[in-house]
């Protein structure tokens, strides 16, 4: 009942416009009330203790680093080392575009930040070189949200936060997964192409190749920096986000030259708006999982799913349809916040893996970054590519389509995730 | 034109200042000329701040992971400084994104279902974000009240400071949520009306 | 009826947890449900410090958490603290339980809280990679991750190891992969969060006596009637005595148990030296807060 109160008011309020953070504190009022201590003390404490995180400080460096890396070049010049390299394929700029999409990937946690990425330099390339644009744009579309799964990654973090699940174990989870989304794509590409005819670029050099190659070597560095670093004990996995914020910093500056002073300001001030919208967001939440906790929510969801705690591939199953449907309508991060609360104390009680579960959870609320009606990734790519929304998602669906059989597979077979994970994280 | 560029957002938002996106309902300012600019100025050292703590917050960081891995030595404020910094950028941040109207929200539905309820969804809205950040001010204030001789042992520090920037967030937000419920179909609330 | 909610931040297989079941089952029982006490663990409500907040203004009505935890409200609390100013666990029930400790407990009250008194966490001990401790000059170079205490960030310092900044959740993770080498904890936090899996060496330094508190809101306490106060003051004594018998008890077994999964546990070590190094750290704390409450303590030992 007080649960049905909770998401009631939540969601009524989010469909009046209320922005998501203030909706979650109406929501956690009304509990409040539900609850006899209407108590401003609570919403203070909850909302400055739930920013005041060591962890998520890897935010807004993570922020920092992807913006300095967007505004100094690295993304272009990895496209151009990967158009060297399989461009002359058929369909090789498709190849060219995932490619890029998995070492973007390793450089930046952000979903959206990928996409309109990849969309801006790679759509103008494709469209005039014939492809579909429909096609074209889902494909760059589906390759940005292998960002939030291959480290580093925000979203991997928040729910490590969220759920109290170790966010290095997670990180590591993530490369496997990651790369087999872009090799799911891959495949998907060459079917779809196998009947279009389009004109390839010619085969470049192997002298161009290594040319590209040393030009993109600073940016192609930085993955390996923030893998190895965390994994040989250099740094944690916050510490590594200001590790690559330094150091994207220096390279553009000292290497590329093309940061200045001003440039520098503008992105730490884009950074910090940023990182204070979720961050507000993430204190808003906790001051709803703090009322949930005393509300006792976890444990009317558990009676509810009572009947499948004996069996997790069932669970996993129920709790992805939930956060397929949810992020059909709601973003990335107030998913999180919102559900891992709510379901955590459930999954440890079925037993299921919670870094193989923080993973698939993030994975499928990428996924609905890329479903109508609320995508963010869907809405990036209709405004960067001047598509009407109808064009982009059927552009989109065979790609949704794999990664959804992809998800059911790691259901299925949740070693194809944590096997890896196991290996990689030592 | 500056204060309506979209800045680079992580996972929910459009990023790149190529995207126009349709502003959602919150934001925008419109007053008379020389309260005008002082508002202007106000906002412009509140960027300042944010950007300093940022930087702030990188170089004490990092410095840290140099000094242990490097030289076997750290800097004992630096997890509880910056963590310090961290929750006032954020506060402060809050604050200017309410201002903007870049906090994540879902106009879309209020818009299609009930365009003429929309002014008055609205206020509405702005009276429920009122009532949050008078909590807000209230508790944050009681705790900061509570906490001026609760020293840090690392930092000497009270640590009222983290409860204060919940207050100084909420006078702030307090204000820009008075202006708007008067007015709430200000600049930048009827979408893609960019007028500032 | 009043519903108490009582907070800690230990895991639910942690003896503080034991503690609570102990105190909610009695307190329940013996007021006839007229108080009745919800658990939540694990820092369900929050860190330690979101805790003692919490129970600072009502929110929260009874938190337990570390006594060095407070002792930026209270500083002498500090004192209980400070490197082997405790050499055997009677004395420091004495202590606690008499006049200083009573003496500290009343400046709690000034912050709103009502001591129900001080269970224990158990004697630090140093854990890592390295080698056995037996000397201070074991620890040089060793990158000790340490809690948000002054004075043992000042011990490790005067003994030539690295004193760091970490949150405890990201520990096991940090001696995983080596980014700090140690850790110090009492030994019942050694087996919850399993720091067994990535320490290879378990030296019983017993460097520290580490208390907690068990602290209720002060109004909220005298809100209740008279019965159900001393029914609280009487479980909470009660429920005190069991949790440091039980403590005791289970170290042992623990010790055996941490030895069986591969940790190699030595006590060998010269408690006199460590005393000698740590003698600035005892000055550095007297500087600041005046020597009343450590010549307490020392007197209390006669
Ligand atoms: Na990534
Ligand atoms: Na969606």
């Amino acid at each position: 009942m007080t649960l049905v109160l909770f998401l009631g008011v939540l969601f009524v309020a989010i469909l009046a416009g209320l922005p998501v953070a203030f909706a979650l504190l109406l929501s956690s009022m009304a509990l409040m009330v539900q609850l006899g201590t209407f108590s401003p003390d609570i919403l203070a404490q909850g909302l400055i203790n739930g920013v005041d995180s060591f962890p998520l400080l890897a935010i807004p460096f993570f922020l920092v680093a992807g913006e300095v890396m967007s505004k100094g070049g690295l993304s272009e010049r990895i496209v151009r080392l990967a158009m060297t390299l399989v461009g002359h394929r058929r369909g090789g700029l498709g190849y060219v575009a995932v490619l890029t999409a998995i070492v973007l990937a390793g450089l930046s946690g952000s979903a959206v930040a990928d996409a309109a990425a990849l969309v801006s330099i790679l759509y103008p390339m494709m469209r005039n070189a014939g492809y579909p644009e429909g096609r074209s744009l889902g494909l760059l579309a589906s390759g940005g949200i292998i960002a939030p799964i291959i480290p580093p990654s925000l979203p991997l973090i928040l729910i490590g936060v969220a759920g109290n699940i170790s966010i290095a174990k997670l990180f590591m989870a993530g490369i496997a997964p990651g790369l087999m989304m872009g090799v799911t794509l891959m495949v998907v590409w060459t079917l779809l192409m196998r009947k279009e005819d389009i004109e390839t670029l010619p085969k470049a050099s192997g002298a161009e190749r290594l040319a590209a190659l040393k030009d993109g070597v600073w940016a192609l560095l930085l993955p390996v920096i923030i893998i190895g670093g965390i994994r040989s004990g250099v740094f944690t996995p916050t510490e590594a986000a200001v590790v690559a914020a330094v150091y994207a910093i220096v390279v553009s500056a000292l290497v590329y030259r093309t940061l200045t002073f001003p440039l520098l300001f503008e992105v730490l001030l884009a950074a910090g708006r940023a990182t204070a919208m979720v961050m507000f967001l993430v204190g808003a939440a906790m001051v709803a999982a703090w009322l949930i906790t005393v509300a006792q929510l976890p444990q009317q969801l558990a009676t509810l799913l009572q009947p499948l705690i004996d069996s997790p591939r069932l669970l996993m199953l129920v709790i992805m349809l939930i956060v397929l449907a949810v992020g059909m309508v709601m973003d990335l991060s107030p998913t999180i916040l919102i559900l891992v609360p709510l379901l955590m104390p459930v999954v440890k009680m079925a037993g299921i893996d919670p870094v193989y579960f923080g993973l698939m959870f993030v994975m499928n609320c990428s996924i609905g970054l890329l479903t109508p009606p609320v995508g963010t990734v869907l809405n990036v790519i209709c405004g960067v590519g001047k598509v009407p929304l109808s064009v982009a998602v059927r552009g989109i669906s065979p790609f949704l389509a794999a990664y959804v059989a992809l998800l059911s597979l790691f259901i299925i077979f949740p070693e194809l995730i944590t096997v890896p994970a196991k290996f990689l994280g030592g | 034109m500056d204060l309506l560029s979209i800045p680079i957002w992580f996972n929910d938002n459009p990023t790149a200042e190529t995207v126009q996106v349709p502003r959602r309902c919150w934001g925008g300012s419109g007053r008379s000329r020389p309260l005008k600019r002082l508002v202007w100025h106000f906002w412009a050292v509140v960027d300042l701040v944010i950007a300093i703590l940022l930087a702030a917050m990188i170089a004490l960081v990092f410095t840290n992971v140099v000094l242990r891995y490097g030289f076997s030595s750290g800097i004992r404020q630096s997890v509880e400084l910056a963590r310090l910094w961290f929750v006032w950028v954020v506060m402060l941040g809050a604050a200017v994104a309410l201002r903007r109207g870049e906090h994540l929200a879902v106009a879309e539905f209020s818009e299609a279902l009930f365009p003429r309820a929309v002014p008055y969804l609205r206020r509405l809205c702005w009276l429920v974000v009122i009532v949050a950040v008078v909590m807000l001010f209230i508790g944050a204030l009681n705790q900061t009240m509570a906490n001026w001789n609760n020293i840090s042992q690392l930092t000497g520090l009270p640590s009222a400071l983290f409860y204060l920037a919940g207050v100084v967030s909420a006078v702030m937000m307090c204000a820009i949520a008075i202006i708007r419920l008067i007015d709430p179909m200000q600049t930048g609330i009827a979408r893609m009306e960019h007028s500032e | 009826q009043t519903n108490l909610k009582l907070a800690h931040a230990a895991p639910d297989t942690d003896l503080q947890q034991t503690l609570s079941v102990f105190f909610k089952e009695q307190v329940e029982a013996r007021t006839n449900g007229s108080v009745t006490v919800t658990i939540f663990p694990q820092g369900q409500l929050g860190n330690d410090a979101a805790m003692i907040d919490g129970a600072r203004s009502g929110i929260i009505d009874i938190a337990m958490s570390g006594l060095n935890n407070f002792s930026g409200l209270v500083p002498a609390a500090g004192a209980f603290e400070l490197p082997f100013i405790f050499p055997t666990r009677e004395v420091a029930y004495t202590v606690l339980d008499g006049e200083v400790g009573q003496g500290i407990a009343g400046e709690f009250t000034q912050h709103g809280l009502k001591v129900l008194g001080f269970p224990e966490n158990g004697y630090r001990n140093m854990s890592n990679n390295r080698g056995p401790i037996k000397v201070p000059g074991d620890l040089a170079g060793l990158n000790m991750r340490v809690n948000n205490s002054k004075a043992l960030n000042d011990m490790f310092a005067a003994l030539g190891a690295n004193p760091l900044q970490l949150p405890v959740a990201e520990l096991y993770t940090a001696l995983e992969t080596g980014v700090v080498d140690a850790q110090d904890h009492p030994i019942g936090i050694v087996v919850s969060f399993k720091f067994n899996e990535v320490q290879k060496y378990l030296s019983l330094t017993q460097h520290a006596y580490s208390a907690l508190a068990l602290v209720m809101n002060d109004a909220k306490f005298n809100s209740l009637t008279a019965d159900e106060q001393k029914v609280i003051v009487e479980v909470a004594a009660e429920a005190i005595a069991m949790q440091r018998k039980a403590v005791q008890e289970k170290e042992a077994g623990m010790i055996e148990e941490l030895k069986a999964a591969g940790m190699e546990v030595n006590d060998d070590v010269d408690a006199a030296a460590f005393q000698a190094s740590v003698k600035p750290v005892w000055d550095g704390f007297i500087a600041a807060n005046g020597d009343a409450v450590v010549n307490a303590i020392m007197a209390a030992q006669q």
